[in-house]
């Protein structure tokens, strides 16, 4: 079960230009195991949006983003919305934001929080690593999470442990920042390097706490 | 005159590291910095360098402090959380230490303890502003201090890390650095002058001092090693030659050094030494650097 909640607009538009021309992509779940809202949810939010200023291109729901083959596959069928829009909008777990990150190399801003992706990642075994920090700073790093590519999750770049772009925990992988930095560049938005992330907020990280809460009220609600 | 005065008044700065020792008895590593006495304007309290636990160096700041040396405290974001950074912060400010050296520290498992949980709670730049927050007498929380501290707060950084990728992010992250409040640079140790003017170049910009650190080559096996294993620090084939060809090693180290700083001299605005068991040679160095 993927468990997931909406992030705030402001947080949502907190490095995207409002000028800017969006497709909002959404993900409908993948039979009874995850429920990341559907057309429904991808309406409201994208009304909820537009009021903040943003222009949408073109939306579409499809099953299971963490799908790659799906995603290339949903990407082409609207490919002429996709194509004149800026960033993609992603309404899906984390696990589906990567997928598509990677998959289409563009500028991604999800639009929820994922709290659990326990049970189920992709049905291609297709492994898209989240930490399921419920503070999601995607939109920042070029789809790439640094709580995963880095081992110290530094959030405001690498420290000064890489020899020659290998990671000093493990020599075997390349450092994430210059990942994310590579990726930025392909995107030609290396200017939101120099943002400044503020510290994790670890009330708001431990999703477990969210989780329960959230249990304990719908079993109050019976 | 104070570290941070002699900074800001433009003037060649020396430095050393020492590192507090692994047990209660200090007397060795005290013996060692009696050798930079008077030649050394401030001395930087390495914080369990290397991931290796050693005493805290905030309590051996304090001792070098009553010796008569101005300690300049490393602060590592490796193994404490928010709350005892902070605490450790107010703890330096009472004792009279102003100096702090914010880092992000080593990843746990390179040291003696790779079982230990890896805290960084907060990156570099976020305890640089924290420490401004505490300055203006305000915890992280918001909360109000009886009494708010007053540092003077510099970072390091990597003038040569490897790759283009990893030296655009030095530069950028520097620029962070300063925004949140360093207002001095330590760097990773350069060998290659040539190397480090390139860094200066796009780094003089920030206009914040930096001080270009001295590792002295004590062996060509030494060189070979950093090579093969130290990240950010590249020893030229010729300096390995040169230490291997020498019939006395440490004459020829410390002529080695003394080049490295003459031409460092009109780059940056200071040398910090890493001696790394050489402290003893550390004023040959500088009479043959004629500092």
């Amino acid at each position: 079960m993927i468990s997931v909640e909406p992030r705030k607009s402001e947080e949502i538009l907190r490095n995207l230009d409002p000028k800017k021309y969006a497709f909002f992509i959404g993900c409908s779940g993948w039979k009874s195991l995850c429920n990341p809202g559907g057309e429904a949810q991808l309406q409201r939010m994208k009304r909820e949006l537009e009021l903040r200023g943003l222009t949408f291109t073109g939306t579409l729901v499809v099953d299971a983003l963490c799908n790659k083959g799906l995603d290339e596959l949903s990407l082409l069928r609207q490919f002429r919305q996709v194509i004149r829009s800026e960033v993609l909008l992603v309404m899906s777990c984390e696990v589906g934001v990567q997928a598509l990150s990677a998959t289409s190399g563009r500028m991604i801003v999800p639009v929820l929080h994922t709290l659990s992706a326990a049970g189920f990642e992709g049905v291609l075994g297709e492994k898209e690593p989240c930490r399921l920090c419920g503070d999601c700073l995607l939109d920042l790093t070029g789809g790439l999470c640094p709580l995963y590519f880095c081992p110290k999750g530094l959030l405001n770049g690498p420290c000064q442990g890489a020899y020659r772009g290998r990671c000093e925990v493990d020599p075997k992988k390349a450092c994430g920042w210059e990942l994310i930095y590579e990726r930025l560049k392909a995107q030609e938005r290396l200017e939101v390097l120099k943002h400044y992330a503020a510290p994790q907020d670890h009330s708001e990280i431990l999703p477990l706490i969210r989780l329960r809460s959230r249990l304990v009220e719908e079993m109050s609600r019976d | 005159m104070t570290f941070q005065e002699r900074l800001q008044q433009g003037r060649f700065i020396i430095t050393s590291e020492v590192n507090p020792p692994k047990g209660t008895d200090v007397s060795e590593q005290i013996g060692e910095t009696d050798a930079l006495k008077g030649r050394v304007t401030a001395l930087n309290i390495s914080d369990g360098k290397s991931s290796v636990m050693a005493m805290t160096p905030l309590a051996f700041g304090h001792l070098l402090q009553e010796k008569g040396f101005e300690p300049i405290l490393n602060v590592s974001c490796r193994d404490r959380n928010r709350l005892a950074l902070q605490g450790d912060l107010l703890g330096a400010a009472a004792l009279g230490i102003h100096n702090i050296l914010v880092l992000t520290g080593d990843y746990a498992s390179m040291g003696d303890h790779p079982q230990t949980k890896p805290v960084f709670d907060l990156d570099s730049i976020q305890l640089l502003q924290a420490i401004q927050n505490l300055e203006k007498g305000r915890d992280m929380g918001g909360n109000e201090l009886r009494g708010a501290p007053k540092f003077f707060t510099g970072a390091t950084v990597s003038p040569t890390p490897g790759t283009t990728a990893a030296f655009e992010l030095q530069l950028v992250k520097m620029e962070k650095k300063v925004s949140a409040g360093a207002k001095f640079f330590q760097t990773q140790p350069v060998f290659d002058p040539r190397a480090f003017e390139q860094f200066m170049k796009r780094a003089a910009g920030f206009g914040v001092p930096i001080l270009a650190s001295m590792l002295p080559l004590k062996s060509a096996s030494m060189g070979r090693f950093l090579n093969k294993n130290m990240p950010g620090i590249f020893v030229p084939e010729a300096l390995i030659e040169e230490m291997g060809n020498a019939s006395d090693r440490v004459k020829a180290c410390v002529g080695i050094c003394a080049r490295i700083i003459q031409e460092l001299k009109g780059l940056c605005q200071g040398i910090h030494f890493i001696p790394a068991g050489w402290e003893r040679k550390v004023p040959a160095i500088l009479d043959a650097a004629r500092l």
